[in-house]
């Protein structure tokens, strides 16, 4: 008797996730964190931030078809100028007027309209539409990055965690060289290099992306090895050894929901970063390069111009407070996620 | 089981419920007050502690959890009271809300009287109900006139401070004219006063030097520096050796005879109260079920689950191979049935304990048991 | 301890080569004729690259042998080079790598560590009221503003604020650190300097608080939640003595953890800040040098910062050990 209410009492402490009494209702894990998110009201904002950012730069040029990115407005006008000097030949004044006439081809650095939302930069491109364009790269080129840095660090991290020894050794130490590698003075280097080989304007951005995935894997590396290496400690791991289970099992099976969490809050954050990167980059004019749009090129023209950095405006903020909101919003995203998932959150 | 979880709306709703209480328990403790709003009088003068229909919650997403619901006793001057039940029947959070320690705004003191009797500086006593102070006036009870000694002596002091610093400390705040060698000279005084043995290394020593048995030492010096009335020791050994367990004890008992003061013991561990305690309160679930002295509840004890708990307790001489054990668990403590909370582990439960939850009944001077079976007819 | 610090140095050492390999690596990538495109860039540009300087180069890189051994040649006479501290020859200014870097470090140096002073001045204050305000809108504020700040591109908010502060409104001076048209002494030299810095130390600390801010938070709170700060409200202590004293300290600990291994990237520079408001800094000088095809100098300035961080890495592991007496060190 006494033996059998012991394994139900043992049963019932394993899973004291579950309300052991049927009158008692708890809150569904998931709906937990799920209100834990959306309680947070900087968490909402980043969402309605990123995803008004995504409308606007995927279906805004589907639905704004006015111009393309890279159709210059041709409607310039012409410039009059006229001068007169006057002469006096004999008491009598004569009054000689010239006019000159200048076409302009672009309609360039044209004020907002109308017909230009934003107006044109000094190209004669449609600032509006070249927002959108950008936005495209800049979104496109994190998500890529993030997700193939967080591909690389779960299999280099795992590989070191799971394996030990020599491995994890060689591993780790590579992560050390990595984090010791400077950022964007070597990607000054790649970017000579790129220029060296005449890659096409379009690509470079994506290969020097590829080349800070490959600095940046080492902080996920280390999440989930070190996620590993504790559950290996746990006593149940130790217990499930000791009875002759297949400790890999288990932890692969552990490993997931325990860095799951960790994970996505990183990604999120990283989003952040990289399009801050991306920005960077381009800014130096080492990333997307004209005539092709991204946000950091739209900002370069103010780093040698300073008459667009004084007098058009429009031409560069907005792109710069786009930076700012996908940014921003990544942060709030991932702030409000990591407080949603920590078992520890106290409210 | 996707059925016995909440709903949204339901969630919702205890969310706007919780915010509405908790706001106002919060204005209610930072609030700016006169002394007199506070003041009251004890029920018998020989009482220094008088916890009176005592209601602790903490407001948590998934709904109120009572985790002292209605608990009732008294503390006599110069006496010993254990508190017993097993993990989570609030008998910390009983000692936290005499501290005013509850973490907020999530644990509130919902209800109910703590009166104390303190005594000034210059000897007059006047009657205060802690549960009624305001935050910003709780300094002249806390640390003062009770003082509390924690579970957990690995890590209550704090690392980056010498243990001079941290028993210096005490004396500065009850008494600021002090000078450095006078707070020292008290420090020493009060770790040679717990057994030990070289006071001055010790003084200038860090917490992280010291083993368990020597901070929990330092720890309840840290308590006797201020002369309180009461202490409260919450489990003082459970994280200790058994051989450091008894001088810790040992060390307890002692002192209370020297500083002329009480003790609020709490312990899951029924050896520990026998050796130490005159009167014994057994709280199971938030509530007191059973309290008494300490012959009465051993030699005479009424309530099944005080019953249970005794039978529970290891010993050498009994002859059954198997330790009993109370079947079953503490009901949650979110939603708590209208009626006893024992009843579904309960042996000895009959029709009537499916009614209304038993009152106190008494069966002695000192004797009272929360039990249906003790009701006169 | 002494142990430790050697088995560290020795890993230190380890690190450095792994980063010069992928460096020299880099090197080797770049055609030959793509480099003496470079230096007839730089020849036509005014500045004259002798022969001598770009032989000196070929030679130390090992240029133009792409044989196996070749480059591992040409890997260890650069790393034998690199021992002796001599990082080249820069084309653009004709004088040795290391001396150009010492030469504008200096400002570089000046502006950062100002900068991360105020950043801890600030930060730390804001840290701690939004912890003990948790969930509070002091803390929410406190929260939206340092996001903000950190979710600002450099280079944008610096061209702003010069935008605004210097060129609309004239309080400040665009760029440079000295004003050409004046010839400041003595104590107008240093207000000269001050009003040139400004901008830049603002941009870099708006943009910075927020790490170290969040930090200061997420420890507080942690702090604030532990065992031994109820020891002090047990004992009677004010709210406000817990909190600036008992939790304030122990707070810290990781903080000057974290300053110790920020202390050598105060050398490094920052580019975009100083590129924005034209200061002779060193990541500036980096800048241009690349635009310019200065390769020594650029090679000479990565290994430099390589160095910066492996110091700083091992720093910050070395002062844990130092400001926390309860870590012991293997």
């Amino acid at each position: 008797m006494s033996e059998n209410i012991n394994n139900e009492a043992l049963d019932e402490a394993l899973q004291n996730e579950v309300p052991h009494d049927k009158t008692v209702r708890l809150m569904s894990p998931t709906r937990m964190v799920v209100r834990r998110f959306f309680r947070s009201k900087l968490s909402v904002v980043g969402l309605v931030m990123v995803i008004g950012l995504f409308i606007f730069s995927f279906l805004g040029p589907v639905f704004y078809t006015q111009w393309g990115e890279i159709e210059l407005d041709e409607s310039g006008k012409t410039e009059y100028s006229v001068s007169s000097t006057t002469y006096e030949v004999n008491g009598q004044e004569y009054t000689v007027r010239q006019t000159t006439e200048k076409y302009l081809k672009d309609n360039f650095l044209a004020p907002p309209s109308a017909e230009h939302i934003l107006g044109t930069d000094n190209e004669g491109y449609d600032v509006f539409v070249r927002l959108m364009y950008g936005g495209r790269i800049s979104l496109i080129v994190s998500f890529i990055a993030v997700f193939l840095i967080t591909i690389l660090g779960v299999i280099l991290g795992g590989i070191a965690g799971y394996f030990g020894g020599a491995i994890d050794n060689a591993i780790m130490r590579l992560c050390d060289v990595l984090i010791c590698l400077p950022g964007i003075p070597i990607l000054l280097i790649i970017s000579t290099i790129l220029d060296a080989s005449g890659i096409d304007a379009k690509y470079r951005i994506y290969l020097l992306m590829i080349y800070l995935t490959f600095i940046s894997w080492p902080g996920t590396a280390r999440l989930v090895r070190g996620q590993i290496l504790s559950l290996r400690e746990q006593e149940y791991m130790v217990a499930a050894e000791a009875m002759g289970f297949s400790t890999s099992r288990k932890i692969f099976k552990h490993l997931v929901p325990n860095v799951m969490p960790q994970l996505i809050v990183q990604m999120s954050l990283s989003l952040g970063s990289m399009i801050l990167y991306e920005a960077t980059l381009s800014y130096l004019n080492l990333g997307v390069k004209a005539p092709y749009a991204a946000w950091g090129t739209m900002i370069n023209i103010i780093s040698t111009n300073q008459d667009v950095l004084q007098n058009h405006l429009n031409v560069w903020v907005p792109a710069g407070i786009c930076i700012v909101i996908a940014v921003l919003g990544f942060n709030f995203i991932g702030d409000g996620l990591r407080d949603a998932l920590d078992p520890k959150a106290r409210r | 089981m996707s059925n016995n979880y909440l709903s949204g709306k339901e969630i919702r709703a205890i969310a706007k419920e919780n915010k509405k209480v908790m706001k106002r328990l919060e204005a209610q403790k930072y609030r700016k007050c006169d002394e007199s709003e506070y003041i009251t009088e004890m029920k018998e003068s020989s009482n220094i502690l008088e916890i009176d229909e005592l209601h602790t919650y903490f407001f948590t997403e998934q709904g109120v959890v009572k985790a002292v619901n209605g608990v009732s006793f008294d503390v006599p001057q110069n006496k010993t009271v254990g508190v017993v039940g097993e993990s989570g029947c609030g008998k910390s959070v009983t000692s936290m809300s005499v501290m005013r320690l509850l973490q907020g705004p999530t644990g509130q003191i919902y209800s109910g009287e703590i009166r104390f009797k303190s005594k000034d500086k210059d000897g007059t006593e006047k009657v205060f109900d802690i549960a009624k102070m305001p935050m910003a006036d709780i300094h002249k009870i806390r640390g003062n006139q009770i003082a509390m000694i924690f579970q957990e002596p690995m890590t209550s002091l704090n690392p980056v401070f010498t243990i001079g610093q941290q028993l210096d400390e005490v004396t500065f705040i009850h008494n600021p004219e002090a000078s450095k060698e006078d707070a020292k000279a008290k420090s020493i005084e009060m770790l040679n006063l717990v057994g030990i043995a070289m006071p001055e290394r010790v003084y200038n020593a860090f917490p992280h030097e010291l083993s368990g048995g020597m901070r929990q030492r330092v720890m309840i010096s840290m308590a006797l520096a201020s002369n309180p009335r009461l202490i409260i020791a919450d489990e003082p050994t459970t994280a200790l050796d058994v051989t450091i367990q008894a001088q810790i004890l040992d060390l307890l008992r002692d002192l209370k005879t020297k500083i002329d003061g009480s003790i609020m013991l709490i312990t899951h561990d029924l050896g520990i109260i026998a050796e130490m305690a005159d009167y014994v309160i057994v709280m199971y679930a938030g509530r007191v079920i059973e309290k008494g002295t300490v012959d009465e509840i051993f030699h005479n004890p009424l309530h099944p689950y005080t019953i249970g708990l005794q039978k529970s307790k290891p010993t050498l001489n009994s002859d059954s191979e198997t330790l009993f054990n109370i079947p079953g668990n503490v009901p949650n403590p979110i939603n708590m049935p209208a009626y006893c909370y024992f009843k579904e582990r309960c042996s000895k439960c009959t029709k009537k304990c499916s009614g209304e939850y038993p009152e106190m009944i008494q069966v002695s001077p000192t004797h009272f048991v929360a039990c249906h079976l003790y009701d006169e007819e | 301890m002494f142990k430790y610090i050697l088995k560290r140095l020795v890993m230190s050492v380890f690190i450095l080569l792994g980063v010069s390999m992928i460096i020299y690596f880099l090197i080797r990538l770049m055609p030959v004729d793509f480099i003496q495109d470079k230096i007839n860039a730089i020849n036509q540009g005014g500045a004259t690259v002798s022969e001598e300087t770009v032989n000196a180069m070929y030679e130390m890189y090992g240029l133009g042998d792409n044989s196996f051994l070749g480059i591992l040649k040409g890997y260890f006479s650069w790393l034998s080079a690199l021992a002796r501290f001599d990082l080249g020859t820069s084309f653009v200014y004709g004088i040795p790598v290391a001396d150009v870097i010492f030469e504008h470090m200096g400002v570089s140096f000046a502006i950062a560590l100002i900068a991360t002073i105020f950043e801890f001045l600030i930060a730390i204050p804001l840290g701690i009221t939004a912890a003990t305000h948790q969930y509070s809108f002091r803390d929410y504020l406190v929260t939206v503003l340092v996001m903000i700040g950190i979710s600002l591109p450099s280079f944008f908010f610096g061209q702003m604020l010069k935008d605004i502060f210097a060129l609309k409104l004239g309080w400040f001076p665009a760029s440079g650190l000295v004003d050409a048209t004046a010839s400041y002494t003595g104590l107008s030299l240093l207000g000269d300097y001050i009003r040139h810095m400004f901008l830049p130390i603002l941009t870099i600390v708006i943009l910075s608080i927020g790490p170290r801010m969040r930090m200061t938070r997420t420890n507080m709170l942690e702090v604030m939640n532990s065992d031994y700060i109820r020891t002090a409200r047990a004992k009677g202590l004010k709210e406000s003595v817990v909190i600036n004293k008992h939790a304030f300290r122990n707070t810290l600990i990781p903080l000057v953890t974290s300053l110790a291994g920020l202390l050598p990237s105060l050398f490094s520079g920052a580019i975009i800040t100083e590129q924005v408001f034209d200061l002779p800094g060193i990541g500036n000088i980096a800048l241009d040098a690349m635009n310019r095809g200065d390769i020594p100098f650029i090679m000479g300035y990565n290994m430099f910062l390589a160095l910066l961080s492996v110091i700083g890495v091992l720093l910050a592991d070395l002062m844990y050990g130092i400001v926390d007496p309860r870590v012991k060190l293997e």
